[in-house]
């Protein structure tokens, strides 16, 4: 898609705007600066992906060429599978799984830490021992459910924070369960 | 047999997943521009906010009542809507999305009990999405319609009708006479199709309730308003006249108005709007893949404040029919140009693309330059800009004349939406945070 787009940019910026009905050049610019998956540093110069990986630096965009070359055939190309695709594994219920953001460390040692980012999926039965996000008093909170002879709990997965126990006049409801956490390690 | 769907209060229903704290507490949600209610919690009901009612009118309920008014959240409406069609498709073989909140599905060739069955599904985007939603079913799509208001009624007000109707109101399995009991408590005008017009003719001529405007024979229907009239008594009677779509035609023209948040007077501001909105109208124009050969542009004052008014329109044709964003913002901006008067305090701008036909049938041209080979860089050119918005947001990539603003900043003309909810679930920083 980059390609058709430098393309199309460089036949653009050569040609007017003269067709219809008026005569102004046009300049196309970019509102917010696009991310650059590939640094300067180390240009992604070819690449035989079928998401572009986009190379910009100020206003000029580089051609990645995604075309395929003529000559023998791949030997791959009767084995061609769709690339996995992590989301789709971990989703089960597309409709009811909501992306939501951690903050705090109460969850430390269960592996969800401050700016996690995790999935929750609001399909599934909330069991004992399911890590849930639950609404308590309003608030949204990560924890771990205790459910044992109907009473319930919310367990924290860190020394530091208190357990929260059910308070008379206290609302809490499970919002969902928590499928999965995405850690990240660069940004 | 059809079934609508329909999310209760949608919008403020949206906000709430979101925010549990506003649940069993008055809540609207506004028109762009913060203007009026155009949706209402069941308490907000209560306190007597109507649909449409300005919010300077109703504002004293914030602090009197504990009102919580929100600006308009489309993103957010958009995604939960996607959400909740695609759950409630499950209900029959084919469906059509009706509305932001609606749908109908064709129920036919589904075995076993059809109100057991939608209370299923009911349940199912209650707790999958966080919607709670009303189901009307019947042999009709108005009878359906009908069914879904006295499902949402039966529920928000105990004793309009049967307690057994609330949630799920399925009209084919009341046997005659408690039918005929519900068309006779509800009210002519709230008969889909019917509107306020029709109503206070109908009540003049004795046609009060839902059961009178049954009992009228068609043809007389017919000679004294419409058959459009017609063909709504056939289906109350119980007799199918409007099918469902699959596929909504394409629009017969697009448009995007929009009110600005504060008045403009000078010709630059005006043209980052004018801009603005014929990129977006284009946009629309390539996705049901369309061209235009006539461009409208209008502004005008506003009629609630004092000073001078001006309104005025003007429609651009085009040489050659086109879904070209450059060629329809340039058209647009002529317009503009032709009609602006410096002086005025304008408060509206709109773009409509009229004359619209399908991108396939083009109109050749005896002479002239050949046009092709840049035609299709053009359309390439089209093709990118749509893409790389969608992947990276709107408004990424746009034309010049659309303006540019700093970070934090907001055009001028920009909607007033200042009480707006996060886009929780379409955009990483909107993510919805989980405390402690």
């Amino acid at each position: 898609m980059l390609k058709r787009w430098a393309d199309a940019a460089v036949g653009y910026g050569l040609g007017t705007a003269a067709e219809n009905i008026l005569d102004i050049t046009t300049v196309f610019v970019f509102a917010a600066p696009l991310p650059i998956l590939a640094s300067p540093m180390h240009p992604v110069l070819h690449s035989s992906c079928s998401t572009p990986v986009p190379y910009v630096s100020g206003l000029t965009a580089l051609e990645i060429d995604t075309s395929v070359r003529a000559g023998f055939p791949s030997p791959a190309e009767d084995f061609q599978a769709e690339r996995i695709d992590v989301l789709k594994h971990i989703i089960v219920h597309p409709q009811a799984t909501y992306t939501l953001r951690v903050r705090g460390d109460s969850m430390r040692d269960d592996g969800i830490f401050d700016g996690d980012v995790i999935l929750v999926d609001r399909a599934i039965k909330p069991r004992h021992g399911h890590i849930v996000v639950a609404v308590v008093d309003g608030a949204f909170t990560c924890k771990k459910l205790w459910l044992r002879g109907g009473k319930l709990r919310l367990l924290s997965a860190n020394p530091g924070y208190p357990d929260i126990i059910p308070q008379e006049g206290q609302t809490i409801e499970v919002w969902g369960v928590v499928l999965a956490s995405v850690k990240r390690f660069q940004n | 047999m059809y079934a609508l769907v329909d999310g209760n209060n949608f919008y403020v229903s949206c906000e709430r997943v979101f925010r549990p704290d506003l649940q069993h507490r008055p809540v609207i949600v506004l028109s762009n521009n913060d203007g009026c209610a155009i949706a209402r919690s069941n308490e907000a009901k209560e306190l007597g906010v109507r649909m449409g009612h300005p919010w300077h009118e109703i504002r004293h309920l914030e602090k009197e009542a504990g009102l919580v008014a929100l600006s308009a959240n489309f993103a957010l409406y958009g995604d939960m809507s996607d959400r909740m069609a695609s759950l409630v498709a499950a209900l029959g073989h084919r469906h059509e999305v009706y509305s932001i909140d609606e749908s109908f599905v064709d129920l036919g060739g589904i075995p076993g009990d059809m109100t057991e069955r939608a209370h299923a599904i009911r349940a199912r985007v209650l707790q999958w999405v966080g919607i709670p939603c009303g189901v009307g079913i019947a042999p009709t799509k108005t009878l359906a319609k009908l069914a879904n208001h006295v499902a949402k009624t039966a529920e928000r007000k105990p004793g309009s009708y049967p307690a057994a109707l609330a949630q799920v109101c399925n009209l084919a399995q009341l046997p005659r006479e408690e039918l005929d009991a519900v068309l006779e408590a509800t009210e002519v005008g709230e008969v889909w199709g019917v509107g306020r017009k029709i109503a206070a003719q109908l009540k003049d001529a004795g046609i009060e309730t839902v059961l009178d405007l049954a009992r009228l024979d068609p043809a007389t229907v017919r000679r004294r308003w419409s058959v459009v009239l017609e063909r709504t008594v056939r289906e109350l009677q119980g007799m199918p006249c409007i099918g469902l779509d699959d596929q909504p035609p394409p629009k017969k023209e697009i448009a995007c108005t929009r009110s600005f948040g504060q008045p403009i007077s000078d010709l630059p501001a005006l043209e980052q709007a004018v801009s603005t909105f014929a990129s977006m109208a284009a946009q629309k124009l390539r996705r049901q893949a369309s061209h235009t050969a006539h461009v409208l542009v209008f502004i005008h004052t506003s009629p609630y404040r004092k000073g001078p008014q001006y309104a005025r329109s003007i429609t651009v044709p085009l040489l050659r029919a086109t879904s070209d964003t450059v060629s329809i913002v340039h058209a647009a901006l002529a317009g503009l140009r032709r009609i602006y008067r410096s002086g005025y305090a304008f408060i509206k701008a709109g773009v409509m693309l009229l004359d619209l036909h399908s991108a396939k049938l083009r109109q050749g041209e005896l002479d002239l330059e050949p046009l092709e080979a840049q035609d299709c860089a053009r359309e390439r050119l089209m093709e990118a800009l749509d893409e790389l918005n969608q992947r990276y947001g709107r408004g990424t990539l746009k034309l010049a004349s659309a303006g540019i603003e700093a970070k934090g900043e907001r055009a001028s003309w920009a909607m007033r939406q200042e009480r707006r909810s996060p886009a929780y679930t379409t955009s990483w920083n909107d993510m919805l945070e989980v405390g402690e």
